[in-house]
């Protein structure tokens, strides 16, 4: 199971003569794409008769939306800049693994751990912001004098949250890609395409639970006791 | 007729069943008995096999649950969806955690 590099990091790294990771080039491809089609589709907004781009990026924002609504609350779209961003990088990483010539960038630990990371820091601050000190309390249980038990569990299940996050995208990602690889090894023609549709559904699915988990851990954070 | 298509057909069978065990004989020949390797993805094989066949059980029951309770109260079909989806992912990652471990120790 060795790794491949992308074509495009090949030629990268043929034209620099250096060794530059492949997740490094592949997401920096993308943030390049996605500000492109940012830019494009924000040059004209239009409330009449909006645009197909406009359109899409309107129906992320709904989406992203209904769901923080739905679970932190009211106050919920405030998270919208993070958690929307954490979307949409991750979906594009999710499905570039399907271009041929590409590798996920997803389907690197590396890559994943940094987002989980980010994910952890993200809500630890928000919730620091919130209640202060009092922050805190969460780690101590319900009660009180039970706090020295609590303690040292509550910090080895937030420590265990950005692991988990972290090897549960990695690794569906990562085995998707394997299992795709394989099936297009032993049969060329047809065969592989309910793979790809799998691929897919497992892209979509993977975002969804990234992104809701974040918000979950977010509004577990910035709740009252 | 028959009879003949039987005599082919068992023919084919032994022949296909041939084939491997040539191989077999060839590969303990050459390798003298199983090395530390072969246990490995033996090992590797069978645990995989176990996490992925009870994680299945496990997310078939997770969402038998989810479909009952949507069936009976279809109003709560949203939120149900989304909280079969997070026990799904918990429960799937266990079986990724089996996996993970595989490629760390191949």
């Amino acid at each position: 199971m060795h790794e491949m590099d992308s074509l495009l990091t090949l030629l990268v790294n043929g034209l620099l003569h250096r060794h530059v990771p492949d997740h490094f080039v592949i997401l920096s491809f993308l943030m390049v794409l996605s500000l492109l089609v940012a830019f494009l589709a924000t040059r004209k907004l239009s409330v009449d008769r909006p645009g197909v781009l406009q359109q899409i990026l309107e129906l992320i924002v709904e989406v992203v939306g209904k769901f923080l609504d739905d679970i932190i609350g009211h106050h919920g779209r405030r998270y919208m800049p993070v958690i929307g961003t954490f979307a949409v990088l991750i979906l594009l990483s999710n499905l570039i693994g399907l271009v041929p010539g590409f590798m996920p960038p997803t389907g690197s630990i590396l890559v994943t751990l940094s987002l989980a990371l980010c994910s952890f820091v993200t809500y630890n601050f928000i919730g620091a912001r919130a209640a202060g000190f009092g922050y805190l309390k969460h780690f101590m249980g319900p009660i009180l004098p039970m706090a020295f038990l609590f303690f040292p569990i509550e910090v080895v299940s937030h420590l265990a949250r950005p692991m988990s996050l972290a090897i549960r995208l990695f690794g569906n990602i990562f085995g998707d890609h394997q299992v795709g690889g394989v099936f297009l090894h032993l049969v060329p023609f047809a065969v592989p395409v309910p793979f790809i549709l799998l691929g897919i559904f497992v892209s979509f699915v993977q975002t969804l639970v990234f992104i809701l988990l974040s918000m979950i851990y977010i509004a577990g954070a910035v709740e009252h006791h | 007729m028959r009879k003949k298509a039987l005599i082919v057909l068992v023919g084919a069978l032994l022949l296909m069943l041939a084939a491997p065990a040539f191989a077999e004989e060839g590969g303990a020949a050459a390798g003298a008995g199983l090395g530390k390797d072969a246990l490995g993805v033996l090992a590797a094989g069978f645990s995989m096999a176990f996490a992925s066949a009870i994680c299945g059980l496990a997310q078939g029951k997770a969402i038998s649950a989810a479909c009952e309770g949507s069936a009976r109260n279809p109003g709560m079909a949203d939120k149900l969806q989304i909280m079969m989806i997070i026990g799904l992912a918990f429960i799937e990652s266990l079986a990724l955690y089996t996996m993970v471990i595989i490629f760390v120790k191949m």
